[in-house]
């Protein structure tokens, strides 16, 4: 294992252009201009986890293994734009990736287009105006622009998975950023991380490797059965890695379709439950296409039988739903690439 | 020694470097392997299978100096930076 020596910088008062100039020919960028590590600016960043040593290292990332201490994370953390009081759900994030579940070492290289998504809950939501509402995944809001990449900026500086290495055929834009926050005050029911067994008052992290959200449109029916066909329709779609696969898939459910399902006597659960019966396909029709099947592939799915329905999930707990977006008539699915990478969620700790 | 695709020689070399085997033997095959038939498997083994042998049968020190500083084909469609 290498640690690596990111080097800091002083930026003159016209030397911006040279810095980003040097940085991008190391491959130490997104592509994007970056802001300079200066020792101060680091300094300040550093200022955001006060209770922690900057040599405290946080893991040695793949594929090269290089050493995440919290003053490298806080580095890319300046590079990426973030504010001091982001480092913390940087480090909780990267922490989260960083668990075997996640499967880090093939999700920094493999040739399937997905990107670690950031999902926050929690009081800290509003604290750092991460946005979860109109908008969610688009641009305009400095916390989740920069908290997704200040974690991407990580992954390739400190992983060493730079183009090339990270060998994805097309890749995504979330792989600039992707950070979201769930939209908890229109959630009917439990929040994303009290689902998953934190309090409601606690900071926690989620993240899920994810391809880029499809829009799944429901602006005429209002039955809950009827939207959830048209969801299910646009999920087990025959080139989707999760229904070979399965894994953690997400959900975002928007405001008026939530409405629409809890209004209707929905549970959370009854949705998970009723998409892990709706959203398959029959295994006659995929089992000699798509991709191979992958590990956790449902043992209940009869394979002499080609009329027996493959789900997209192996379990309705493993279809994540969060509640995000704004007013209108849809819904966001992201796949995943599938068993082989689960979500993990992660307490932010200050 | 290690055989990998082409997709994947980047990262080959990255590894290596990560965990101290800055010399490893480095052998490519074409891309993909994964999914392909058992029969287009053999065959990409059958075309390496010589190398491999000679490889795993050379000194190490020879091989150090060939493979420290060899360079690999870049994945197809690769852009210049």
């Amino acid at each position: 294992m290498t640690a690596l020596q990111m080097p800091i910088l002083d930026d003159g008062d016209d030397a911006l252009d040279r810095i980003n100039d040097y940085f991008y020919e190391q491959g130490w960028t997104d592509g994007l201009p970056i802001v300079p590590p200066t020792p101060e600016r680091v300094e300040r960043m550093l200022a955001g986890m006060p209770a922690h040593d900057a040599d405290e290292l946080i893991g040695a990332v793949p594929p090269k293994f290089g050493h995440a201490t919290l003053r490298q994370v806080a580095v890319n953390a300046v590079m990426a734009g973030c504010k001091p009081e982001y480092l913390l759900v940087v480090v909780a994030a990267l922490r989260a990736v960083m668990e075997p579940a996640y499967g880090l070492e093939h999700r920094q290289t493999t040739t399937h287009a997905g990107a670690p998504l950031i999902i926050v809950n929690g009081p800290i939501v509003q604290r750092l105006r991460i946005n979860c509402g109109t908008g969610v995944f688009g641009p305009g809001w400095r916390a989740n622009a920069t908290i997704g990449r200040a974690l991407r900026l990580v992954l390739v500086n400190i992983g060493g998975a730079g183009p090339g290495v990270d060998a994805s055929q097309t890749g995504h834009p979330g792989k600039y950023t992707y950070c979201i926050a769930e939209y908890e005050a229109a959630n009917p029911w439990q929040p994303l991380h009290v689902e998953r067994g934190f309090c409601p008052e606690q900071d926690v992290v989620t993240v899920v490797n994810a391809e880029a959200p499809h829009s799944m449109t429901e602006n005429v029916q209002t039955e809950p059965l009827e939207i959830m066909r048209t969801f299910a329709s646009s999920m087990a779609t025959l080139g989707v890695n999760n229904l070979y696969s399965q894994g953690h898939p997400v959900l975002a459910l928007g405001l008026e379709h939530v409405q629409y399902l809890a209004d209707g006597g929905l549970s959370k659960r009854d949705v998970q439950t009723a998409l892990f019966e709706m959203a398959r396909q029959p295994w006659g029709l995929m089992k000699n296409r798509g991709k191979s099947k992958g590990p956790r592939f449902p043992e209940f799915v009869d394979r002499s039988d080609d009329r027996s329905m493959v789900p997209i999930i192996n379990a309705p707990e493993d279809l994540i739903v969060i509640v995000a977006g704004g007013a209108g008539g849809k819904s966001m699915f992201m796949p995943t690439a599938g068993g082989q990478s689960l979500s993990v969620s992660k307490l932010i700790e200050p | 020694m290690t055989v990998i695709s082409t997709a994947f020689a980047p990262l080959a070399r990255v590894t290596a470097e990560g965990v101290g085997r800055v010399a490893l033997p480095i052998v490519v095959v074409p891309h993909p392997v994964g999914d392909r038939d058992e029969s287009v498997v053999h065959g990409r083994g059958a075309e390496i299978a010589a190398l491999c042998a000679q490889l795993l049968t050379t000194p190490a020190a020879q091989l150090e100096r060939e493979f420290r500083s060899k360079q690999f084909p870049l994945p197809d469609a690769l852009m210049p930076r």
